[in-house]
């Protein structure tokens, strides 16, 4: 055995080190900005301007991307900071440059470059300046050193793309499918280039005929009709394109008729051999019919012949009826070809050269539904992680950008033509408005908002603590509705493995369809097709248009990224040595080959070749002639950076694979295994398998495993110790652990996620048993002085900011204390004002509590309008302070002055209030064991052991049995033997260290090995009957803390609408008195409290009611009369109490034109 | 229903004095929905109602299901974002998507719809110069409240009749020129020009009969307003920005400043700085930088020179 499990760690180390714990963002991202938006540029090309004067052409040249600024109110512009843009509520973007040279009559003028919009920059992407800084650098500019980046900045806050998952692009997936009791086969393919998708389905009727579904036709058209229009004419032809066997002919027979069957595209075809029978114009004589069709043989079977060339016309007219009906011919022919060069699979391209690809591609699409069809093959795996890609930043803002650019080039064209009459230099600057990308662009990453229904694509950056964030830039979203069930999309399926964190995954609706990826995984870049292709014909291949009709369906084809582009006798050599080559690093890593043999003979061998962006790869130690290649010497040279991971790839002794390739491979568990010849890899470490929250989880495999989910869902709530720049901070919550400490028993992934230099909990001595009562139910009991010594101590910080806004008419928010004799509106009484400096802003370390102002602050009055004079009682101001929240307290942390990108002055307050662990606070230990405290007790009076060491944790044993957390366990054990050996202990998950091992050790220091030992209580001094487990687990606070929940109240606002009591603590809102609550004082026959809770304390008011009609009626404030709108003035109106929400119910139905009447009696 | 006798009037509770001892001020306690007189504690209105929405959103989707407003009007659209228009959405009141067939012919509506809400000539010349003035703004790089500005201006001027016989373009551009002004927003009448490519001259001959015709009176620019612009464009460092700040400042006591281009002597006031400071730029530099000539620095120059006894 050549290979130490435990040591390959290195490698994976190694790995994340070097590429960062973001590298997917930052790669996808830069690969847009490196040649994803040039593609995009040079899809349009140019605008054709055309006046009525001299019609001249717009030719765009090279993009450039500048550095990330801001452009101040005059019109300055200075290079900013991630910091600067979160404190001044900036966006973080750079502005992209196009060189514009206008042609006229094919001569080109000079060439200009001129800024087209601004694009938000990924934090530490190649073009964010502090990817460029030394760790000291970043340091010096307030900047997190070991912050991973993958998140952009817009309007000051941080905003993720979170991973897409999609089906694979470019790719032929067959499928079966019920249709009311029929079986249906399908073949469905997403064709996409930059920022465009277009879908094509073949369906396999139920009578037979394979119907296709275009982008934009509202019907479906027979698949020969289709094919024909793309300019095979020949049936023979298209029948082979698609297959040369005679079972899949027959199946084709009923397509054909079904296209032959229709007028339009009707043409003779020679019963006997399948040739198209051309039919001799009336007026032709065979001499000129032979000049016109030198290629036309006759076969001889029939008689006639005619006219060549239509029959492909005829097509394109069928096509055309029906997406352009009505239209002039020229119009529909025209129509249909656009479609066929723009919306039939865009991924062979756009021009008319493409149309044969095209074919061939939909002949194999065809071949491969009919090879499902006799069953030949199995339908594709919509689950299998090689049909998926993940689609990061990139493609996500390549999209987004596609359509931005496309309406900037639209305006520009307009404003050119409309224009064109005026002269001067800078007609092109002058038609350009930047604001069409810039603001689309800053639009969609701040709301999430795409576009075509996308919603939620970007998220707020989870920053409670590190690994929260960490875990958050590995998350990857699933498209698929989280209402529908979807069982088997949120089945865990075995291609994730190595690829998909199998523990990290939310309960409830999204579980299964948001995950996260593991350690191991490598999300893949993309590479050059045309290198791909010289390789592959330097191995030999059989170009697609040479090949004999009899190899066709004998040779085995090769695909790559979806497009056909040959075929090879002998498979199996192709692919080793195509393996071999990219072994050797003349093929990208990242490309993947697969070979896609079926046990049926009569099924087509495939090979696909993928280079495209997004597949989820995994690394895996190649295994030659049973010996795996990575030794230990190959191993202790990584460790000791001689080698990096890239060289063992290089080196050929560690592969990429994709869940496509993994399928021919046979991958040994690790080194242990015996191995044979047939095994091509082993696994390169057992416990990367998880993902960052999981891998995190000490002894994890001793746990059940919900309980590593739920773990690992709890530790992202976790306070600890998010970011040394804390004091610059301007997040709107924010909390911080006090004495945050190192894991004592941690795993291989603790240091290399830099858990240890922003861990997120405590050490605590925990002890298993029940005290008094008071921990049952998942309570916890806390030792009251360790408390007071610190323990479990926090900081939380909340943001207040205020700007001052201009307003029309010259008038503006000041921030000034709020007078009491200058007519302000809202004014709140001195004492909250009595904080506040001359400025109107408060003093830094100032004592605050709920209510008092904070930033002082007046605004002109609302809904000024600028006809309007003044108001008539003259002129206010309102008061528009900003207090701290009601229910909250603190200390002034720190005040930030600045100004925003309108040039308006901003303030930022931070206030700070220290958590001290109380009753009700929630905490946790590493395995999804949870608690909240329900005792805080002296130290005397808790349990001691013979040392004298007393708990700072006592927890009920009824946590354990139905949970099974072993895991937490042999924490404890490890903990102790850790504090007294004085190196953390290895808990890392299939690979940390021996649970005996520890036992043994602490018999070594003088305790039982189970860890239990004999306890005294503490407020008796007696010895307990039995002996109590104790040991050191890592506990972790969770943010839910009684401070921030405990409300109650007696008066307060009312709602607008409804003038019932407010809803929720922050509005100070009542408790519900709900309709369960209601039938139980209905039960008891509590009628006063129930008119007391539902009335009189709710929405009780008073409304005039016409006695005669029975109608609502009104007092008229300047007539000082009661009147009825039916009764007049003269009617009897009586004054009823009724609940509000009844009055509104009264004039909704008047609104419905029904007429409520309310009939009056006396009062007794 | 049982009724009441109507008892004595609700009397309105005035908001400026207390309705009991005449005095105040009114003191509105948020958190016990009350407005109470901090003079004689008298609660005058009890269970005030929340001004915000009653209702709570997590997300973005359920915050555009609940809000029942919309965005808010602006002087700068044409109908004031007011008009009712049929929405880009092919989906019917059910929430189905439409028929293809239908699809066209709510299209055509649109089309219709669209045209037909300009009915009158005012309206289509508000359109038209409102969709150049968010080109402009777009480019120099505007905040709304100038762009309000600049809507409401023209908007005079188009009642006044200021329009007919000139170019919308010329005047639109005027009355952003006028609306920088007047907020005090550093932008000068040639960046106007370069950003709509008009003529200089036609803007500001318009700038001029705006500030004639309207009575306008505009605040004097500040040259220290303009030292972050030239310098940010110059190159230059804080240090030299904040010295020629401090010159400023000086020029501005001795009233030397009084009656000359704000431009030119920011820029001669960054000139010398930047002598003062040892940091090599040249008159062109700074020259080019301002929009100005070489000439106009060396006059400010000295005409600084000598107030500043340097």
């Amino acid at each position: 055995m050549s290979s130490v499990p435990n040591e390959n760690w290195a490698i994976i180390e190694n790995m994340i080190k070097k590429e960062g714990i973001a590298s997917h963002h930052l790669n996808s991202y830069n690969e847009f900005l490196d040649h994803g938006i040039q593609d995009i540029i040079d899809e349009v090309g140019g605008i054709d301007v055309e006046t009525t004067g001299t019609p001249y052409r717009v030719s765009f040249g090279k993009i450039f991307i500048g550095e990330p600024r801001s452009v101040e109110l005059d019109g300055s512009t200075s290079r900013i900071l991630p910091l600067e843009t979160r404190l001044r509520d900036l966006a973080y973007s750079a502005p992209i440059h196009l060189e514009m040279t206008v042609e006229e009559n094919g001569i080109a003028r000079e060439t200009q470059k001129h800024h087209i919009g601004d694009i938000p920059i990924m934090i530490r992407s190649a073009k964010c300046e502090t990817s460029k800084m030394a760790e000291k650098q970043m340091i010096e500019k307030g900047e997190d050193p070991l912050d991973p980046g993958g998140y952009f900045i817009v309007n000051g806050s941080e905003r993720i793309i979170v991973g897409l998952e999609d089906l694979s692009p470019n790719k032929i997936i067959v499928e079966k499918d019920k249709v009311g009791g029929n079986i249906v086969h399908r073949s469905k393919i997403y064709s996409s280039i930059v920022g465009y998708r277009a879908k094509l389905e073949l369906t396999l009727k139920a009578d037979g005929a394979i119907m296709v579904k275009l982008p934009s036709s509202p019907v479906d058209l027979p698949i020969v009709t289709l094919i024909r229009a793309l300019g095979i004419e020949n049936d023979r032809e298209i029948a082979s394109l698609i297959s040369n066997q005679n079972q899949v002919h027959n199946l084709l027979e009923i397509t054909f008729e079904k296209a032959v069957l229709d007028r339009d595209t009707h043409c003779n075809v020679c019963k006997v051999c399948g040739l198209r029978i051309l039919e001799k114009a009336k007026d032709q004589t065979q001499e000129e019919f032979d000049k016109e069709n030198p290629d036309y043989e006759n076969c001889g079977h029939d008689e006639v012949c005619g006219k060549l060339g239509d029959c492909s016309h005829k097509a394109l007219m069928y096509i055309g009826n029906r997406v352009a009906h009505g239209m002039l011919d020229e119009f529909r022919i025209r129509k249909a070809e656009s479609i066929l060069d723009w919306g039939l699979l865009p991924h062979l391209g756009k021009e008319r050269e493409n149309r044969y690809d095209k074919a061939i591609f939909i002949g194999e699409a065809v071949c491969k539904l009919l090879e499902l069809r006799m069953n030949w093959i199995n339908q594709d795996d919509k689950d299998h992680y090689g049909n998926k890609i993940v689609k990061f930043a990139g493609p996500m803002i390549a999209d987004l950008f596609r359509t931005a650019f496309r309406n900037l080039i639209r305006d520009m064209k307009y404003q050119l033509e409309r224009t064109s009459h005026r002269k001067g230099s800078n007609i092109v600057g002058a038609s350009i408005r930047p604001g069409i990308i810039t603001d689309k662009l800053a639009n969609a990453v701040a709301t999430g908002n795409w576009g075509r229904g996308k919603v939620g694509v970007t998220q707020l950056l989870d920053r409670t603590n590190y690994l929260s964030l960490l875990s958050h830039l590995r998350r990857i979203q699933s498209p698929l509705s989280r209402t529908q069930p979807n069982f088997e999309a949120r089945d865990l399926h075995s291609t994730h493995y190595g690829r998909i964190c199998p523990s990290e995954t939310p309960e409830g609706a999204n579980c299964g369809l948001v995950k996260n990826i593991a350690l191991s995984s490598v999300i893949s870049v993309s590479s050059s097709f045309e290198d791909i292709i010289d390789k592959l014909t330097q191995i030999g291949i059989v170009p697609s248009r040479d090949i004999s009709m009899e190899d066709r369906s004998r040779f085995c084809k090769i695909f790559v990224d979806g497009r056909l582009i040959g075929y090879t006798k002998d498979e199996n050599k192709l692919v080793t040595s195509f393996r071999n080559m990219r072994r050797q690093g003349q093929i990208h890593s990242h490309a993947s080959i697969n070979l896609q043999k079926y046990p049926n003979k009569n099924a087509s061998t495939r090979i696909h070749v993928s280079l495209s962006s997004g597949r989820v790869l995994r690394p895996l130690i190649v295994v030659s002639n049973g010996q795996p290649l990575v030794n230990h010497d190959v191993v202790s040279r990584t460790q000791n950076g001689e080698l990096s991971w890239q060289d063992l790839i290089h080196m050929g002794v560690v592969d990429l694979l994709d869940a496509n390739e993994e399928e021919n491979a046979l991958v040994a568990i690790d080194g242990t295994t015996e191995f044979s010849n047939e095994h091509t890899h082993v696994e390169l470490f057992s416990s990367s398998i998880l993902g960052a929250a999981a891998s995190l989880i000490p002894y994890a495999e001793h746990n059940q495993s919900p309980r590593n989910t739920y773990q690992s869902a709890m530790s992202k709530q976790s306070l600890g110790f998010p970011t040394p720049n804390y004091n610059y901070n301007t997040t709107v919550r924010e909390h911080l652990l006090v004495y945050p400490q190192n894991q004592l028993v941690k795993t291989r992934a603790t240091s290399l996620l830099n858990i240890d230099k922003r861990p997120t909990g405590q050490n605590c001595v925990v002890a298993v048993m029940s005290y008094e009562g008071y921990n049952i139910e998942d309570a916890i009991v806390m030792n009251k002085s360790s408390v007071q010594r610190g323990l479990a101590r926090s900081f939380f910080y909340r943001l207040y900011d205020a700007e001052a806004k201009q307003y029309l008419g010259g008038m503006k928010d000041n921030f000034e204390i709020p007078k009491s004799d200058e007519n302000t509106r809202g004014y709140r009484g001195e004492k909250y004002y009595r904080l506040l400096e001359s400025d109107g802003i408060i003093m830094h370390e100032s004592v605050v509590s709920g209510g008092d102002v904070i930033i002082g602050r007046t605004s002109p009055p609302r809904f000024m309008e600028e006809y309007k004079a003044f108001d008539m009682t003259g002129p206010y101001r309102r008061d528009t302070s900003i207090a701290v929240r009601p229910s909250e307290f603190g200390v002034v942390d720190s005040v930030f002055m600045t100004q925003n990108e309108d040039g308006e002055k901003l303030y930022k307050i931070r206030v700070r209030d220290m958590r001290i662990p109380e009753i009700g606070d929630k905490f946790a230990s590493r395995h999804g064991q949870k608690g909240i405290v329900g005792l805080l007790v002296n130290q005397e009076d808790m349990p001691y052991t013979e040392s004298g060491i007393v708990p700072d944790i006592i927890i009920n044993p009824h946590a354990f049995p139905s949970r099974m957390t072993v895991g937490q366990f042999i924490e404890s054990i490890g903990g102790k033997a850790a504090s007294f050996r004085g190196t953390p202990v290895d808990g890392s998950t299939f690979a940390g260290e021996n649970a005996d091992d520890l036992g043994n050790k602490l018999k070594e220091y003088g305790f039982e090995s189970s860890g239990s030992e004999i306890m005294y209580d503490g407020k008796t001094g007696k010895k307990l009957k039995v002996e109590i487990f104790i040991g050191i687990v890592y506990y972790q606070k969770l943010h839910h803390m009684v401070a921030d929940k405990m409300h109650a109240r007696a008066r307060g606002q009312v709602q607008m609408l409804t003038k019932q009591p407010t809803e929720g603590r922050a509005r100070g809102g009542g408790l519900r008195f709900g309709e369960m609550e209601r039938d139980c004082l209905i039960a008891y026959g509590a009628s006063m409290v129930l008119k007391d809770r539902l009335l009189d304390e709710s929405d009780k008011t008073n409304v005039n009611v016409c006695d005669h009609c029975g109608l609502l009626a009104y007092y008229d404030g300047q007539q000082r009369k009661y009147t009825c709108k039916i009764d007049g003035e003269d009617a009897q109106i009586s004054s009823v109490t009724i609940a509000y929400a009844f009055k509104l119910l009264l004039q909704e139905m008047m609104s419905l034109n029904i007429a409520p009447r309310l009939l009056l009696e006396d009062k007794v | 229903m049982v009724k009441e006798k109507l008892g004595s009037l609700p009397s309105r509770p005035s908001v400026d004095r207390c309705t009991r001892c005449g005095k105040g001020p009114i003191v509105v306690d948020s958190s016990g929905g009350e407005m109470n007189c901090s003079n004689c504690g008298y609660v005058i209105v009890d269970k005030i109602e929340e001004e915000g929405p009653e209702w709570r959103a997590f997300s973005k989707e359920e915050k555009d299901d609940r809000a029942r407003t919309g965005v808010p009007s602006s002087l700068a659209m044409h109908d004031m974002g007011l008009a009712t228009v049929i929405g880009a959405e092919d989906r019917d009141a059910a929430g189905r998507s439409l028929p293809a067939s239908m699809k066209a012919a709510i299209e055509r509506l649109r089309t219709w719809d669209g045209r037909s809400q300009v009915h009158e000539p005012v309206d289509r010349n508000l359109r038209q110069a409102f969709s150049e003035l968010d080109r402009l703004a777009d480019k120099l790089n505007l905040s709304d409240a100038v762009i309000e500005k600049a809507a409401y201006i023209y908007r005079k001027a188009l009642e006044k009749g200021l329009v007919r016989g000139r170019s919308i373009s010329a005047l639109i551009a005027a009355s952003l020129y006028a609306a920088c002004r007047d907020t005090e927003t550093p932008r000068t009448l040639k960046d106007v020009a370069a950003a709509c490519n008009i003529k200089k001259k036609d803007i500001a001959r318009c700038y001029r009969l705006l500030l004639r015709e309207m009575d306008l009176r505009m605040p004097v620019v500040d040259p220290t307003k303009c030292v972050s612009r030239i310098a940010s464009k110059a190159g230059l460092s804080e240090k030299t920005k904040r010295s020629a700040l401090v010159i400023l400042h000086k020029a501005e006591a001795t009233r030397t400043s009084a009656g000359k281009d704000p431009m030119g002597l920011a820029a001669a006031a960054l000139y010398v700085a930047c002598v003062m400071e040892g940091e090599s730029k040249t008159q062109k530099d700074v020259a080019e930088a301002a929009g100005v000539t070489e000439v106009t620095i060396r006059n400010r120059y000295k005409g600084l020179k000598s107030a500043l006894q340097i």
